[in-house]
């Protein structure tokens, strides 16, 4: 098999894909909570002697 | 109906600490061995005439020790901290952690012990034996459970970006580590690997790839994107777009493993694949690395003032760089120069010293302080080790560079009438041996500021009190779970469904062209058809499918590993075809006698591998300097394969019968009586060893468990049979005036080196080219 034709496959089919997806999270915003999440690391805690 | 309260958790952070300690000092011991093993390359005599402490030996016990204690200390430590926080909950079991911690430095210290004594699979980055193997796997059964099950006990519903990285890990090293340490058993501590030849060498490089994208890299991603926000006091730059760069990260990584071996006998379209896949990595692998160094946007001055932000920035600089590198080397016309030279060197010390020590530097110095509620002893001191490590490393990466490429150009050259410019591979040696001294002073640099950096740990940690960090947090009971079907029903899992199965139609069809059109159509027509018609659903009380899967670790896993398997099937499957298109009649090769046996048993113990490969690749200057190029069918009795990723001296897979017996006698015994230059170790501790002749023929039945054609004759008479070859190699080196045993490790070594690439196929050794070129003046 020539594999100029299977990489042409492969990557246009991924392309494909990434703007199927890029259309689909744009129109249903799927990643609403991900301001939110980002802020996770930031939590503040207290300090206490080990025991 | 759900019901909340609050709760005061106090995290585990003795572990933290234990973890933490443990990676300083192994990192130390591991970077001191490097040391002495790139000295031992300019000065060879460094090895002190012990056995134990040669090149070839300390080698695998450098790398094993800077990767899984070093670099798996420090990884464990960053995921005890930053998982407890992140899930808002106390590790699951104090016992596992424990037993985690101790289990870990056990597997260690064993091998400590046993890669020096030259107990070894000869498999790079798994060369520990079978029992330390089973070891492994238990320790990280313990590990997983302890991790999985503080994902169940959780206290925040959504699992932050870090947590993937460390699921990813989790799961694909064990099947990494699993699948290539299948091994048949010989004794307590010699075991023989289940596959051989071709497909020992892509079970291995797919291993030995993914085990730097899984426990070099993946991990300390995560650890990324938990401490540099924490750091830098900013959230990362893009959340979403650390979610492309996970996703596409595990899942392009697992197909690139074919790229060590471009241009051996690994079938041509197996290494396009794992060059295509790659060089595809380029772009997540920069998605990463932009998305870390945009969070410091509108804080770059605190890069400035702050020691751990500047190992953070570099680190992650230095992640770019080696990630360019990578795919750079993945071309095919770039590794034909590049690989079996220094160039490689640099490229793992550029990722492992830059990405991987000074993302460990940057954390420790983040850690201690709050791990014992101190203040850094000396800031000055961390900016002095900061500076150090970055000049050592470039410094490093420049000489290996040089010193690489000069291999590689050296190499090749001909002259206009096609014979070698450089016939003797010594030549070679000699013009890169300034730049080994340097690359001894690079390393030296960066291990001078990893003990400032002891120092100033060690100052700080000095009359403190331990601390452990706690929250209150919000403990909501009865939360209702989304459910299986919600999760089956996403459209992402239904495209890639789509997708793979469009993938099986193309292969499928009989014509390419027909294959291509027609996948692509019917593809183009289904995502119109879904744009035009996509309705907003959303029954799940306002959370998209990927928020759903983000609550549910198990299914969040499973994707995971079916990212992971996908592209680990798919190398896996060509191993198959390659052992249907292998004669497995032994047509191509010869079983090994049992003497022979015994030499290459020898042959793995001295670690000959490190610097000598077996695996002549199909280039002019190569025929011109080593013979015909080596065939897949040459290597079906080679348990574990020899091919080995370095020629720090030259090929070896046709030397045999090149040169006469007391040429190797001499060589072993003194490299440079026979080749003046040679920066090889004496090997004269093999002339005082014996082989145990009665395993000869336990080896030839392990052999033949595994399909190697021997008849129980064969067995039967292994030990008349070793003696009767190597009475032969005696009274030939007799004529030189050398007196050995028949039983010496010296005449089974010389047994196995005369035998290489003598097989059936290959041109008589009067039509081999009549050159000095493997290193003789």
């Amino acid at each position: 098999m020539s594999v100029i034709a299977l990489q042409v496959f492969v990557s246009l089919t991924l392309v494909a894909l990434a703007v199927v997806l890029f259309v689909w999270t744009v129109r249903e915003r799927t990643l609403e909570h991900s301001e939110r999440l980002s802020l996770q690391p930031l939590d503040e805690e207290r300090k206490e002697e080990h025991r | 109906m759900t019901t909340s309260r609050i709760e005061r958790i106090s995290y585990d952070d003795e572990t933290v600490r234990r973890f933490m300690l443990a990676s300083i000092v192994f990192g130390a011991v591991g970077m001191l061995v490097g040391l002495w093993a790139a000295l031992q390359l300019a000065w060879p005599a460094l090895n002190f005439g012990i056995p134990y402490t040669t090149f070839s030996r300390l080698r695998p016990l450098h790398t094993n020790a800077v990767i899984f204690a070093f670099v798996g200390n420090m990884m464990f430590a960053g995921v005890y901290y930053s998982t407890q926080r992140l899930l808002k909950t106390r590790t699951f079991s104090d016992a596992l952690s424990n037993i985690h911690f101790w289990g870990w430095q056990l597997i260690i210290v064993a091998a400590a012990i046993t890669l020096p004594l030259g107990i070894t699979t000869s498999k790079e980055y798994a060369e520990l034996e079978w029992p330390i193997d089973l070891a492994i796997t238990l320790i990280w059964v313990v590990f997983a459970i302890n991790f999985f099950g503080t994902l169940a006990k959780r206290n925040e519903k959504h699992l932050y970006v870090a947590i993937w990285f460390y699921i990813a890990t989790i799961v694909t090293v064990a099947v990494l580590h699993i699948v290539n340490s299948l091994a048949l058993p010989l004794s307590p501590l010699k075991s023989y690997s289940v596959f051989s030849g071709v497909q020992d060498a892509l079970v291995q490089w797919w291993y030995g790839h993914n085990a730097v994208a899984f426990f070099l890299t993946t991990p300390i991603l995560g650890i990324m994107y938990y401490f540099l926000p924490k750091a830098a006091e900013r959230p990362v730059y893009s959340y979403r777009l650390s979610i492309i760069h996970f996703w596409a990260l595990v899942f392009m990584y697992i197909w690139a493993g074919p790229h060590h071996l471009l241009y051996t006998a690994l079938p041509n379209w197996a290494q396009s694949l794992g060059m295509v896949f790659s060089l595809m990595l380029w772009a997540p692998s920069w998605g990463g690395m932009l998305n870390g160094l945009l969070t410091l946007r509108g804080a770059w001055n605190k890069v400035r003032e702050d020691p751990v932000l500047k190992f953070f920035v570099a680190g992650i600089t230095f992640y770019g760089m080696a990630t360019f590198e990578g795919p750079l080397l993945s071309i095919k016309s770039v590794s034909a120069l590049g690989h079996y030279t220094d160039w490689i060197i640099g490229h793992v010390h550029g990722g492992a010293l830059g990405w991987n020590g000074l993302m460990a530097a940057g954390m420790f110095y983040w850690l201690t302080p709050r791990l014992w509620n101190k203040p850094l002893h000396s800031k000055a001191a961390a900016d002095a080790h900061f500076w150090l490590a970055t000049v050592g490393i470039v410094i490093y990466m420049v000489a290996m560079w040089a010193s690489g490429i000069n291999q590689g150009l050296m190499w090749r050259a001909l002259n206009p009438d096609g014979t070698l410019v450089y016939p003797s591979f010594v030549e070679t040696l000699l013009a890169i041996r300034p730049m080994y001294i340097a690359r001894a002073l690079g390393g030296g640099l960066y291990l001078i500021g990893f003990v400032m950096m002891m120092w100033n740990l060690g100052k700080t940690i000095a009359g403190a009190k331990k601390v452990d960090g706690a929250a209150d947090v919000t403990v909501v009971e009865a939360e209702p779970q989304p459910g299986v079907g919600a999760v089956l029903a996403g459209r992402p899992l239904w495209f890639s469904a789509v997708g793979l199965v469009l993938m099986l139609g193309f292969f499928a069809a009989d014509s390419l062209f027909v294959g291509v059109v027609l996948a692509q159509a019917v593809l183009v027509v289904g995502e119109l058809a879904y744009l035009l018609n996509q309705k907003r659903k959303d029954g799940t009380g306002g959370l998209s499918w990927f928020g759903l899967i983000e609550r549910r670790p198990l299914a969040f896993t499973v994707l995971t590993l079916i990212a992971v398997l996908i592209g680990g099937v798919a190398e896996i499957l060509p191993t198959v075809l390659v052992k249907q298109a292998v004669p497995a009649s032994g047509e191509s090769q010869k079983p090994y006698t049992a003497l022979e046996l015994q030499g290459r048993d020898l042959y793995v113990r001295e670690g000959c591998y490190v610097c000598h490969s077996q695996m002549i690749r199909p280039m002019t200057a190569e025929y011109q300097r080593y013979g015909e190029a080596s065939r897949a069918e040459e290597f079906i009795y080679d348990f574990p394969f020899q091919w080995g990723s370095k020629r720090t001296g030259p090929d070896l897979h046709r030397i045999g019968g090149r040169y006469p017996n007391l040429w190797h006698y001499t060589h072993l015994m003194d490299p440079r009586a026979t080749s003046e230059g040679s920066n090889m170790p004496s090997y004269g501790w093999l002339k005082e060893g014996r082989i145990d002749a009665r395993l000869g023929g336990k080896k030839l039945a392990l052999m033949q468990k595994l399909g190697v054609p021997y008849t129980n004759d064969d067995i039967d008479s292994a030990v008349t049979a070793q003696e009767a070859q190597g009475a032969a190699v005696v009274a030939d080196l007799k004529l030189g005036g050398v007196d050995l045993e028949w039983n010496s490790e010296m005449v089974a070594l010389i047994a196995y080196l005369q035998r290489l690439g003598r097989d059936v196929g290959v041109k008589p050794l009067a039509e081999a080219p009549k050159t000095a070129a493997l290193g003789g003046k």
